[in-house]
């Protein structure tokens, strides 16, 4: 007989932690909750006490030196170079696939901040944890700008729903995430401390920021001189002592081995030293956190899942029932889990989720984000040192506002911010040059004879300490071709791999152009000398250059949301505004697949929030 | 020279953390066979099985933990015991391995010294078995195969012959900036930061101690473009310059060689390996690699790489633009916190 839970939680990350945690801390009830994650527990210093060693370094051959090669048959890319994090699915092992809409020639792919260990992606993410601007969840209904280009709202195939929520009933959640996660930044704006977040603020649950590097005040000027309320960018990184997770305060946390790496000493807040970790503590014997099992597939009896099948850290089968089942393993593993799971019960489960129904929502409407912006080496000589930076100083919401929105034709706004510690070790600025996304590293360097000798070192003096960038993170148009599906290729168990089949909408490409614009417009009037790229003068510092992600080689996105959606319509969603899987008693899915739009913003934060929310509501039903 | 000591097995679970990503499998299907030089062999199924055995921090300085794996087949029946030999130890002495309960793996973690390269083999059911996760291997005197592993700031030369790290010596000069009249400026500076035991600033030892170890273990795919490519150059550049040694012929010829790679190449055999400037490309990823990451990896020696940046780049207020120093475990660096 198979182990009996009252909770199993799959992935133990932001969709699945703040679940675990709350339901542990629950008063007058002492209830089983296992959480089962694919990936290792790897340790912090804490967590090791015998050798005070953490598994994760600052260590730059160890998080994505050596080269690997992909080595599947029958896909596109098959022998290209890839690089990764220790802490990333294995491409060979647990590909997925990605094509256009003409599901032609589908490469391995893997998605930028996607980490198979406890925390998930948080162990690995930049920390920007931003909330959604409230339009962002009303974006079928709200007032939107006449006449946009290649109308998204005017296409058939696109369906852009409002959230069954509004921002008014996340926002104790965000409040709470921001509490417990433990977040910096600021409300307000930074000179003038007026109210800078587009958004209702009632309550500041930030630690203080600390001091910004000064490459960042390019970006706040410019910023400035474009009319933007500025404020510090919330970064889930703590600052000062954090009693809800027991953290001291740190010594010194300012390093540019942040963003993309795991944090050796536990002060960027992941859900493990933040969530997890205090709640096992706490509540000794209540979370049964087994790490290094794949879950293969979930069984159904009547409306309910009964068993939770999955293998352990050797491969030997195992089983698990829970009264309640949380699905949190990412947005694209997820919807691969449900579709695994109907394939092995097609009369079952698969009925349950019409998996085999033409109209199914189920893989549908899958969304990234658009993401691009603009970068620059500032022109005059100043350095500085990268390295002791967080992830982001400084943010603004002002391309959210409606009056931006439609003096520049736009369905949905973006946040902008400026990215501090990029390129700020040696290995990362070569691995980076000329790269437009984490899918061309090495190509730059590599690829350029006159970064030798000599040439090395002028390039080196122009780049190093120099480079400044500003980002823009903008909602991607829900559109129904853009789908994941099962594939024939086989993972290490021999099961079918996830396919994203995904293409950019015509309204998307307008989005990233006018806001790559924007950010060079900032650093243009916030850095004196520099000038467009495309002006005839050769590639050199002072020199920006802007441009948009579209995702064309081995990394498909950063930000992996929407295909299993939640609204208030079974026929056109997955789950009901609960996040419960609609005609599936028991059944809950949390990470950032229930998203029908993507948002403006880093969607980690609201992943976070809304997985709070669902904890309350299976309070009541657990 | 040190014996390598038993580490007490009290975390059977920081093992199976170590194991479970890369060794858990039920697909036969080839994931890393070395350019199907490990085809039919259960190795190549691994896709990174050059993690193993892992190679960890120790609390004792000059020393690493190595945690070797025995992992059974699932269809296997379970051995009665799995012992191992090794250099690290002496020979006849068999080291028990511990196995985890319910799993395929047994275990054991040794303390061994840094820059050390170590001979082993399992034993099991009174039988000698090569590791069969780790492709790493080596013969011994006598011909036989044995598996083998390293440990950090190895500096013996592991794969690549004399020859060939000579001519390999040149390109890492020749790409990296620190032949150049502003790293002899900087060798020259009162209170040069440099410790006195480095040789100049010259890196390419260093660097190519640390291609060595990289085509050993993490790049082993990329060793016979080494091989092929460094046999073509010494080729070449004997046809020009007949009198002298490859490694020594002039500057000249040698810059004019690292130009044509980057197209034709005047002698050089393209039915043996078509795109020289493949091979270009590659030799500058690893001679950065090995010239910026941390000196355990067997380059940037004493990390002067580091240095000579910390040196050379200054923020607007004369302090240095990479203190990397602030962020990096004692002794190399001086961070409180950070053990490494």
């Amino acid at each position: 007989m198979a182990e009996e839970y009252d909770i199993v939680i799959i992935g133990s990350g932001a969709g699945g932690a703040p679940i675990a945690s709350e339901l542990a801390a629950l008063q007058n009830r002492s209830l089983r909750i296992l959480v089962l994650e694919k990936g290792p527990k790897l340790r912090t210093q804490e967590d090791n006490p015998a050798g005070g060693f953490s598994d994760f370094k600052r260590d730059e051959m160890l998080n994505a030196g050596p080269e690997k090669r992909i080595n599947q048959d029958g896909v596109g890319n098959t022998n290209r170079p890839f690089y990764s994090s220790h802490i990333e699915p294995d491409l060979n092992d647990e590909p997925h696939l990605w094509s256009g809409h003409d599901e032609q020639n589908p490469r391995v792919t893997v998605e930028g901040y996607t980490a198979q260990v406890v925390g998930g992606g948080t162990q690995l993410y930049g920390a920007v944890s931003l909330r959604f601007p409230e339009r962002d969840f009303m974006l079928a209904s709200a007032d939107r700008p006449a006449g946009l280009p290649n109308d998204p709202y005017a296409d058939p195939d696109v369906d852009i729903r409002d959230w069954p929520i509004g921002y008014d009933d996340l926002l104790p959640y965000y409040e709470k995430a921001e509490t417990l996660v433990g977040i910096n930044g600021t409300v307000d704006d930074v000179q003038t401390g007026a109210p800078a977040q587009e958004k209702k603020f009632p309550k500041n649950c930030y630690q203080a920021p600390l001091s910004p590097n000064p490459i960042s005040q390019f970006a706040l000027n410019g910023m400035k001189s474009i009319g933007a309320q500025v404020y510090r960018t919330p970064l889930a990184v703590i600052t000062e002592a954090h009693a809800p997770s027991g953290r001291p305060a740190p010594g010194w946390v300012k390093t540019g081995y942040v963003n993309r790496y795991g944090d050796p000493l536990g002060y960027k807040s992941n859900t493990w030293v933040s969530l997890l970790r205090p709640a096992m503590r706490t509540h000794p014997g209540r979370i049964d956190l087994r790490a290094n099992c794949t879950v293969t597939h979930l069984e159904a009896s009547g409306k309910r899942i009964s068993k939770v099948h999955y293998r352990d850290a050797s491969g030997f089968p195992k089983s698990v029932g829970g009264k309640i089942v949380v699905v949190a393993c990412s947005a694209i593993e997820s919807v691969r889990l449900l579709m695994l799971s109907a394939e092995e019960d097609p009369t079952g489960l698969g009925k349950l989720l019409r998996h085999e129904e033409d109209g199914t929502p189920l893989g549908r409407y899958f969304l990234t984000h658009c993401f691009g912006g603009a970068e620059v080496s500032i022109p005059d000589g100043r350095r500085f040192d990268k390295t002791q930076s967080l992830d982001s100083d400084y943010a603004t919401d002002w391309t959210s506002r409606f009056d931006f929105l439609r003096d520049n034709n736009l369905w949905a706004g973006a946040a902008i911010y400026n990215n501090t510690s990029d390129q700020s070790l040696p290995v990362t600025l070569a691995r980076t040059d000329g790269a437009n996304d984490l899918d061309t590293w090495w190509q730059g360097f590599d690829n350029d004879p006159a970064k030798t000798g000599e040439g090395m070192l002028g390039w080196m003096d122009a780049d190093f300490g120099t480079r400044l960038s500003v980002s823009f993170m903008a909602n991607q148009v829900p559109w129904r071709k853009n789908r994941i599906r099962l594939s024939d290729v086989r993972d290490k168990w021999n099961r079918k791999s996830a396919w994203i089949v995904k293409d950019w909408h015509p309204h998307d490409g307008h989005v990233m152009n006018t806001l790559a614009r924007v950010c060079e417009d900032i650093l243009l009037a916030g850095i004196p000398g520099t000038m467009r790229e495309g002006t005839g003068i050769p590639w050199n510092r002072g020199v920006i250059g802007e441009g948009s992600v579209y995702g064309q080689g081995v990394r498909i996105a950063n930000h992996i949301l929407g295909g299993a959606r939640f609204g208030t319509d079974r026929a056109t969603s997955v789950l009901d505004p609960d996040c419960r899987v609609w005609d599936i008693d028991n059944l809950y899915v949390t990470d950032g697949c229930f998203m029908p739009t993507s948002g403006g913003a880093n969607p980690t934060l609201t992943i976070q929030a809304n997985s709070f929310r669902v904890a309350d509501i299976l309070k009541q039903v657990v | 020279m040190t014996l390598a000591t038993i580490v007490e097995p009290t975390d059977d679970d920081h093992v199976l953390d170590l194991c479970a990503k890369h060794l858990a499998r039920l697909n036969d299907n080839l994931r890393h066979s070395y350019n199907g030089h490990l085809a039919g062999d259960p190795r190549g199924r691994f896709s990174e099985g050059w993690r193993f055995p892992a190679i960890e921090s120790d609390r004792e300085p000059g020393f690493n933990q190595v945690t070797l794996v025995w992992r059974r087949e699932m269809e296997e029946a379970r051995p009665d015991s799995v012992g191992l030999i090794g250099t690290f130890r002496a020979l006849y002495e068999r080291i028990p391995l511990r196995e985890i309960p319910d799993s395929l793996y047994w275990y054991v973690t040794l303390r061994v010294p840094k820059r050390t390269c170590h001979r082993y083999l399992f034993q099991v059911g009174g039988a000698y078995h090569q590791d069969r996760v780790n492709p790493q291997t080596e013969k011994d005197g006598d011909g036989r195969t044995w598996s083998r592993f390293f440990t950090e700031e190895t500096t013996r030369p592991l794969v690549l012959q004399t020859h060939e790290r000579r001519i390999l010596s040149r390109f890492v000069q020749h790409i990296l900036p620190f032949r150049t009249p502003a790293a002899e400026e900087f060798l020259r500076s009162p209170g040069n930061p440099l410790p006195r035991d480095v040789y100049e600033l010259d890196q390419a030892v260093g660097v190519v101690n640390f291609i060595d170890k990289v085509l050993a273990r993490e790049e082993r795919h990329n060793r016979i473009d080494y091989a092929i490519c460094l046999r073509e150059i010494e080729k070449v550049l004997r046809m020009r310059e007949p009198y002298s040694e490859p490694e020594k012929v002039s500057k000249e010829a040698f810059t004019r060689l690292y130009g044509e790679m980057w197209g034709q190449v005047p002698g050089w055999d393209r039915s043996l390996y078509d795109n020289p400037s493949h091979f270009l490309r590659m030799v500058r990823r690893h001679t950065f690699l090995g010239a910026f990451s941390h000196p355990k990896y067997g380059g940037n020696a004493m990390a002067v790489g580091w240095r000579f940046l910390e040196e050379r780049f200054r923020d607007p207020a004369g302090g240095t633009a990479f203190d990397w120093r602030k962020a990096i475990e004692k002794p190399l660096g001086t961070n409180n916190e950070y053990v490494g």
